[in-house]
């Protein structure tokens, strides 16, 4: 897959995605949501660490996720997961996202008229 | 696979000396990232070079990183001012409502009893000392907390000072300023009100300076409690 328009189509969903992964997955640290959208699109999809820590710091400070430090081969490992709020952001925004993508799968759809 | 010392002291001075990153919350968070990606890489047979390099890569290189810095910066101060709003506002429209009212009472009952005895008046007048003592003994609590964090986290004390205590500082600065403007600048113009108007928009401002303090102190204790456990 091209990576140009890959990372722009990324860079509006980011972070639906990582809200999607942590309601699946309870909590998660940054390389793990990477290794995981790349299993999940069977490396189709790329997010680079660049664009990943920002999303994450971002919803962080909008009090959708909260982080927990565990001591992992002595070194701190953040976990990032879900509050109350981002329970329900996580579900407004999917929903919001699946319409728009059922949207521009019809307009993508169209038949040339003749 | 496991790194070595000298990897993991390799990925500490890349992140620190050669891409010159400062916030510790921040290099910790990088070097687990680097250190997990990197040893998977090895696994997989590539060398530990090359692995530094596709890693560096995936942040964007020095500049990525100092973004990455930048933004990580302003990100934890929005944390910080949403975090206090979200614990101040139950004060004025939620479940703490009948704090503020308690407030607002104790600093009138405090007011009304000591506004005519000049000595009283001058040390307890609108219960504006309790609430300066309140923010001094606070700040010294904080200090020393963070003191003794940083010592057993084997941190300096120059870096523990510039990242954590200036919110608080920040806080209790707007604090103090909406205390000295109740005192000095909103008397001159409370000459021209009613008595009654003029003492209850004077309480009202220390009742909103106290109940601004304690919301952003409940805040910051959240969000610089460390949150920490063994694996």
């Amino acid at each position: 897959m091209n990576n140009a328009p890959n990372a722009q189509l990324l860079k509006g969903s980011l972070s639906v995605m990582i809200l999607r992964l942590l309601e699946d997955r309870e909590r998660m640290y940054g390389y793990e949501i990477t290794q995981k959208v790349k299993e999940l699109t069977a490396g189709e999809m790329a997010i680079t660490e660049g664009a990943l820590y920002p999303a994450l710091h971002k919803l962080e400070a909008d009090g959708l996720l909260t982080t927990e430090t565990q001591v992992v081969d002595g070194r701190a490992r953040k976990y990032y997961s879900l509050t109350k709020v981002g329970h329900t952001e996580a579900a407004s925004r999917i929903a919001d996202l699946r319409a728009f993508l059922e949207n521009l799968n019809t307009v993508l759809n169209l038949k040339p008229s003749l | 696979m496991q790194l070595t010392p000298d990897q993991l002291a390799t990925i500490d001075r890349h992140l620190r000396k050669e891409n010159w990153l400062l916030n510790e919350d921040l290099i910790a968070e990088l070097t687990d990232h680097y250190t997990t990606a990197i040893s998977n890489r090895m696994t997989e047979g590539q060398a530990f070079s090359e692995s530094l390099i596709d890693v560096y890569k995936g942040f964007g290189w020095r500049k990525g990183l100092l973004k990455m810095e930048e933004e990580y910066g302003i990100q934890k101060k929005r944390q910080t001012i949403l975090m206090a709003w979200r614990e101040v506002k139950p004060f004025f429209v939620g479940q703490r409502t009948p704090i503020t009212v308690a407030i607002f009472a104790g600093l009138y009952q405090l007011d009304s009893l000591y506004a005519g005895r000049d000595m009283a008046k001058s040390f307890f007048s609108t219960g504006e000392t309790f609430l300066i003592i309140g923010f001094c003994t606070s700040f010294f609590i904080i200090i020393i907390w963070e003191l003794w964090q940083s010592r057993a986290n084997g941190e300096n004390w120059f870096s523990f000072a510039g990242r954590k205590v200036t919110p608080f500082v920040r806080i209790y600065s707007i604090c103090y300023a909406v205390l000295l403007c109740s005192k000095f600048v909103w008397i001159i113009f409370s000459w021209s009100l009613p008595a009654v108007l003029a003492q209850f928009v004077g309480l009202s401002l220390q009742t909103s300076t106290a109940v601004y303090f304690v919301g952003s102190t409940i805040a910051l204790y959240k969000r610089l409690s460390p949150k920490v456990k063994a694996a």
